[in-house]
């Protein structure tokens, strides 16, 4: 009963967050300079002319009342139209939504297999050469800029080895599961790079601290294998640790991607965004960053409690 | 753990190194593709994919902008007029195309087309002059459930004056201007804020909002399927009234990153792509890909700040161009991509005129003048705002015209925030701003002075003799003078010293080895009907 008080209260606590976030982002567009009727037509319209577009989309309103307006065409106008694309926002948003999340499960994935793998291979050989290799690997890794590494794996995968496509999420005369996993192998190693590179830190470093402490030097002396050890104790101890860092890593995989998806063409909310700003497309910017604020928020919230079910100390 | 910032130096020095490789290795290689063939009889059939460097805006004909959304919509919607695509030299023709015929009486102020018969829109209506007259309500007549506000202020471009469009039969439809507008079945053929026709059933149906979401019109080609960020499907019309296009579907492809559209063509995921950067045609080339270059029909062009006072004085604009260099610009900045302009009207407008000039390359000259206005050495000192997207050439101005004593500062700023502050509201040391744009239609020199121009301080009524001569070429009723007209117009602007033109850039398209029948056209988008794939 308490786990889901506990669960309801968090939910609650997103509305102010969100409401925060809508009024900043909200504001943050109106405030600063640029206009999204003015970039898009000054070069070819006289002033009267855009004064006249900008009426036409409800600019020339009070403020609080464009804000209002917003905020009910969030729940009833599909997020009001793009000024830019003249679609509503979340047809737009919508798919590419879809996409970008499509992208970050496939960095997840990567990320925690091979994060904690070669955390796991690294700690274990304290000292000893894979040790070396994966930190040498992760030094390495750790500096790399996505977008470069990105173009570099086109080059090599796509352009002159030809096993896999260069971008975009489904082949000429493609389709099917087994398409989309091709075209998800390089955007999703890319986009998980740096998470990857940060959770094999921490699994190295949790493995390396846990085999220094008392009780594992107990068991050692108790004959328990090393493997039931390392399985078993030490496992379990750094286990919500590890969550923990999956947890953040995603929120930094979903803002991340947008360089990947840029580089590997994913239609995803990244590019759409990156277009909003650049045409200060007010209502798309806005419900972009609601949208990625509620699932970072979701996230935060999935991964607290999942710590709290995995740490019995913390268990109510 | 995250990159730092020696880190991402270091790894942006290797990226460059790497680059470098990657184009060696591209350029050194005998070649992937066939070398284009020649012209077989053309094979129909088949899917084109097209690579696009941005999002096309919304598909409906009379909210649409930006030449790359033109490039898609051109195939769904027709207007009553359209331009010859298949001449690499301007001016394109005027063809017939939704009307067969039109004349002009009353001195140029009535416009009465002939509409082609047996034609019908994408879901079967068909298309006679009551289509043509709830399309021209839609951007015109507030009495209309349809009226579309956006719409009709694009289209007041060129529709302030018209006082009535009138069904005179089934396929005759007349319009009447207040004032003689000899230019405007060129205007019907443009792509932006002209009358291109919509299928009323649609809006009627979806609503004004709605019908980007349904596009609909005569076109070869019939709306498919959109996902924003990915791609449009378009596929053949069956029932096309002229001659019928080769290819089944045309794909549309949104791939932004110029790296990743190169990549699609190598690879052969895209047949078509815009936007080729120049130094991708060598490596393309080849690899036995077609690269066809053109200028399109716009020009780079500088604009004064008439708000900043030091550019009221005739002597000191004319300083500025006469120290500017363009055949240097264009070699230095571009590569050798560019072509000078001396004269607003750019290459593949019905007024370009290549003898025009403004006032040659002169620096002693632009000393001379300067100080004649009172700047001495480093006297004069202003600021070039330019996009991002012109950091070198703004910096490039910034040497030049240090060599003629003036000091310019250079602010660069992302596309929004340079329109604001060159557009809306310049800083008192603002001088020059840099833009591109044209098109084939002489009316782009009115455009550009009651916009642009206009936008950055300039009042036409403060120049009587650009402003008469303007509208005298724009209300001429005299066809055979027309033209002349626009080309006197474009000398009062020149000698004025009221903008600088400044070069032309050099475009190319990107063609897969099997592409044939595409031809870069002296304007700013392609005909894809007469595009075929062979083998």
């Amino acid at each position: 009963m308490g786990t889901v008080k506990h669960i309801l209260w968090r939910l609650l606590n997103i509305v102010p967050v969100l409401f925060v976030v809508s009024a900043l982002t909200f504001l943050v567009g109106r405030l600063t300079p640029g206009d999204p009727i003015e970039a898009q037509f000054a070069r070819d319209h006289t002033p009267e002319q855009i004064e006249a577009i900008r009426a036409s989309y409800g600019l020339n309103l009070p403020l609080w009342e464009q804000y209002v307006k917003w905020v009910r065409d969030l729940f009833t106008a599909g997020g009001g139209m793009s000024i830019v694309q003249n679609q509503p926002v979340f047809d737009i948003l919508g798919p590419n939504f879809v996409n970008t999340l499509i992208l970050t499960a496939a960095g997840v994935v990567i990320c925690a297999v091979f994060g904690v793998l070669i955390g796991v291979i690294a700690g274990t050989a304290h000292h000893r050469l894979p040790d070396r290799l994966a930190m040498l690997l992760v030094q390495a890794g750790s500096n790399l800029s996505v977008y470069w590494f990105g173009l570099i794996l086109i080059w090599i995968f796509s352009l002159q080895l030809g096993w896999l496509p260069v971008g975009g999420m489904e082949s000429r005369n493609g389709g099917g599961l087994g398409d989309l996993l091709a075209h998800l192998v390089l955007p999703g190693v890319s986009a998980a790079l740096i998470s990857m590179l940060v959770l094999a830190r921490f699994t190295r470093l949790g493995i390396i601290q846990e085999s220094h402490s008392d009780y594992v030097r107990t068991f050692t002396s108790q004959g328990v294998p090393r493997r039931r050890i390392l399985g078993k104790h030490i496992g379990r101890n750094i286990l919500p640790a590890v969550v923990n860092i999956i947890g953040l890593e995603i929120g930094t995989l979903i803002t991340g991607v947008i360089f990947v998806e840029s580089v590997f063409n994913w239609p995803g909310i990244g590019t759409q965004l990156v277009n909003a700003v650049n045409g200060k497309d007010y209502t798309l910017i806005q419900g972009g960053v609601v949208l990625v604020a509620l699932c970072y928020l979701l996230v935060n919230l999935v991964t607290d409690l999942a710590v709290d079910a995995l740490n019995p100390r913390l268990r109510r | 753990m995250r990159p730092t910032k020696r880190g991402r130096l270091v790894a942006m020095g290797i990226a460059a190194l790497v680059s470098a490789l990657v184009l060696a290795a591209c350029g050194g290689g005998n070649g992937g593709g066939a070398a284009a063939g020649p012209q077989g009889a053309p094979k129909a059939g088949g899917t084109l994919v097209s690579g696009l460097y941005l999002e096309p805006l919304a598909l409906d004909p009379h909210r649409q902008a930006y030449w790359e959304t033109y490039r898609v919509s051109s195939n769904i919607f027709e207007g009553l007029v359209k331009e010859e695509l298949t001449d690499t030299e301007g001016p394109a023709k005027l063809l017939p195309a939704l009307a067969t015929k039109w004349s002009v009486s009353d001195g140029g102020k009535v416009w009465t087309f002939e509409l082609r018969k047996g034609v019908r829109f994408h879901d079967g209506s068909e298309f006679t002059a009551e289509s043509v007259d709830k399309n021209v309500r839609r951007v015109h007549d507030p009495g209309y459930a349809f009226y579309d506000k956006t719409s009709a202020a694009r289209l007041s471009t060129w529709f302030a004056d018209l006082v009535e469009g009138r069904v005179v039969d089934d396929h005759t439809y007349e319009f009447t201007f207040a004032k003689p507008f000899l230019g405007f079945p060129r205007i019907l053929a443009q792509a932006m804020s002209t009358l291109t026709i919509g299928n009323p059933a649609t809006w009627e149906k979806y609503g004004n909002d709605g019908f980007a979401d349904h596009p609909s019109g005569t076109g070869p080609y019939t709306f498919v399927s959109r996902a924003i960020g990915d791609r449009i499907v378009l596929k053949k019309n069956p029932a096309y009234w002229g001659p019928k296009p080769y290819l089944d579907e045309l794909v549309f492809r949104i791939i932004p990153n110029n790296q990743t559209r190169l990549a699609a063509l190598l690879s052969g995921e895209a047949d078509i792509i815009s936007y080729v950067q120049p130094d991708d045609v060598a490596t393309l080339e080849s690899r036995g890909f077609q690269v066809p270059a053109g200028h399109g029909a716009a020009l780079l062009y500088f604009t004064f700040n008439f708000k900043n006072k030091a550019f009221h004085d005739k002597r000191v604009r004319q300083a500025i161009i006469q120290g500017i260099d363009r055949a240097q610009l264009a070699k230095e900045v571009y590569n050798g991509n560019a072509m000078p302009l001396h004269s607003l009207q750019p290459p593949g407008n019905e007024a370009y005129d290549p003898q025009a000039r403004d006032f040659g390359y002169d620096p002693e000259g632009a000393k001379a003048l300067l100080k004649e206005a009172g700047y001495g050495d480093g006297g004069l000192s202003f600021t070039i705002v330019a996009d991002v997207a012109n950091q070198n050439l703004a910096e490039w101005l910034q040497s030049r015209l240090k060599a003629i004593g003036v000091n310019v500062k250079v602010v660069t700023l992302d596309r929004p925030n340079y329109v604001a502050r060159a557009f809306g509201k310049p800083e008192p040391d603002d001088g020059l701003s840099i833009d591109e744009y044209g098109g084939s239609y002489a009316e782009w020199l009115h455009q550009v002075l009651y916009t642009n121009i206009a936008a950055k301080g300039l009042d036409p009524a403060d120049f009587p003799e650009i402003r008469d001569a303007v509208d005298e070429a724009r209300y001429t009723g005299d066809e055979d003078k027309r033209i002349e007209l626009w080309r006197k117009a474009d000398q009062k602007v020149r000698e004025a010293a009221i903008a600088i033109p400044a070069v032309s850039l050099t475009r190319y398209y990107g063609l897969g080895p099997n592409v044939r029948g595409f031809v870069y056209a002296a304007t700013n988008w392609y005909d894809l009907t007469k595009v075929h794939l062979a083998g």
